[in-house]
């Protein structure tokens, strides 16, 4: 029964989500927008209900900002003029997703791209920036090192590994999204890189730390049939960086980081797919 | 009668040679696996890793009274390590109330951590803290046991998904650098 609810519960913003585009296009491009299959977001607002996740040094709760974060870029999707996108959220509201249920459900929804949105923090208060993460198969750093160069094809003929490295880089090699999981996290990274530095009216700059893009073994990302990165949009134990969420600017400038990043990988993979059929 | 007499005779010599051989070897095998896992009990030079003011995993050494075995050793460096830094300027990677509850070794070199429910239920929120946790744990185990292959995390006896809702522990972990 539990189960039924949640379903529904997850169904509604979906429904919600496919409904809107054709509400809101413009007249003149929504025939050509109609036209297109809406590309499927998966939106996974980090957290939520008894989990709140980070907490700011001035009492910002992580799984509120990233839920913020999470509905206005789910709302720029279905706004966009120029591209039919269906925004899903895997949480509609404060309340606790076991990971397990994020990354079913985002199966489910088959969305044709998974973006978890979180907040990060250290033990350190000099920390501070804006990362993306894809998913890392391997633990190690060596490990970690062979399989970015085995992913962008500048491999090198070398001795056979060890059989559990072997073991790990095969299973890298049947990863099929991880290659378009790398180019989400680029895109991503670059497109909020230049939407945040962008100078306001005023003549006023955000200042943020781009810290790259990274892999690591996250739980949530595992398992998710799709392209799948994870943001980690800023350090609430920095202060500067928690400062920044309560500058509207700020949110609005990441949001249309996401949104560009995520037409210009929409548009990379219709190409690749028109190129394969 | 004779000729069965030597065969008998015959069978006799090579069984025994046969379970003489099979024992040397494995008194020989042994012996050399508990050079590996068991010692007399010494004064080790280890290294902890605690978090520097960058937020990275920095290496603090520090002088303990060994145990007999590896698995009381990496008892004696976890408990260490959650006692906090010495040293100015770094930071306590372990939330407190942590303790570790048992040490256990698997034939694939593999040395399970079993902690307290501390290790989840006190929520330090994320991923680069997790990662602080888990890699000071690894780091610190790895770089002083060079025999140890990888680390496993459990809690309470039990396999988890994740420490804080980021990272996947459920499979060995090794060494990483944090940038």
């Amino acid at each position: 029964m539990d189960k039924i609810k949640l379903l529904l519960l997850f169904l509604l913003p979906v429904f919600l989500a496919a409904q809107e585009p054709q509400s809101s296009k413009s007249a003149g491009k929504a025939g050509q927008a109609l036209l297109q299959k809406p590309f499927s977001v998966i939106i996974d607002p980090g957290h939520g209900g008894r989990d709140g996740g980070a907490v700011g040094n001035k009492g910002t709760l992580e799984k509120n900002v990233v839920f913020e974060l999470a509905t206005m870029l789910a709302k720029a999707l279905v706004d966009d003029p120029d591209r039919a996108f269906r925004a899903v959220l895997t949480r509609a509201e404060d309340k606790f997703v076991a990971l397990e249920d994020r990354i079913t459900f985002a199966n489910q929804a088959e969305g044709d791209i998974f973006m978890s949105i979180h907040a990060n923090a250290s033990e350190s208060k000099n920390d501070n920036g804006f990362e993306v993460y894809y998913n890392s198969l391997v633990t190690d750093d060596a490990l970690t090192n062979i399989a970015k160069r085995e992913n962008t094809g500048i491999s090198e003929k070398k001795d056979p590994q060890p059989t559990d490295s072997m073991f790990i880089l095969w299973e890298l090699a049947q990863n099929e999204f991880q290659k378009e999981s790398m180019d989400f996290a680029d895109i991503i990274q670059a497109e909020v890189e230049t939407a945040v530095s962008a100078k306001a009216e005023n003549g006023k700059k955000i200042l943020m730390r781009n810290r790259g893009v990274k892999q690591a073994g996250f739980a949530v990302l595992r398992g998710v049939r799709m392209p799948a990165i994870l943001v980690e949009t800023s350090y609430l134990s920095n202060e500067a960086d928690e400062n920044n969420f309560k500058n509207p600017e700020f949110k609005d400038k990441m949001v249309r980081g996401f949104l560009e990043a995520i037409k210009k990988l929409a548009a990379k993979m219709d190409k690749r797919r028109d190129e394969n059929k | 009668m004779k000729l069965g007499a030597k065969s008998l005779i015959i069978v006799f010599i090579s069984v025994t040679l046969i379970v003489l051989g099979y024992s040397l070897i494995k008194i020989v095998f042994f012996k050399s696996t508990d050079t590996l896992f068991k010692y007399a009990p010494q004064v080790k030079k280890i290294k902890l890793y605690f978090v520097n003011q960058d937020g990275k995993l920095q290496a603090e050494k520090r002088e303990i009274q060994g145990g007999g075995s590896i698995q009381e050793d990496v008892k004696l460096c976890i408990e260490e390590l959650a006692a906090g830094p010495k040293e100015k300027g770094l930071m306590r990677s372990l939330p407190p109330l942590v303790f570790i509850k048992g040490v256990y070794l698997d034939e694939n070199r593999c040395i399970y951590l079993d902690f307290n429910k501390s290790i989840t239920e006190k929520p330090v929120g994320g991923t680069k803290r997790e990662q602080q946790m888990i890699y000071s744990l690894v780091n610190t185990i790895l770089d002083n046991f060079g025999q140890l292959n990888s680390v496993k995390i459990l809690v309470d006896g039990q396999e988890i998904k994740t420490l804080g809702g980021h990272l996947d522990v459920n499979q060995p972990l090794r060494s990483k650098k944090l940038e």
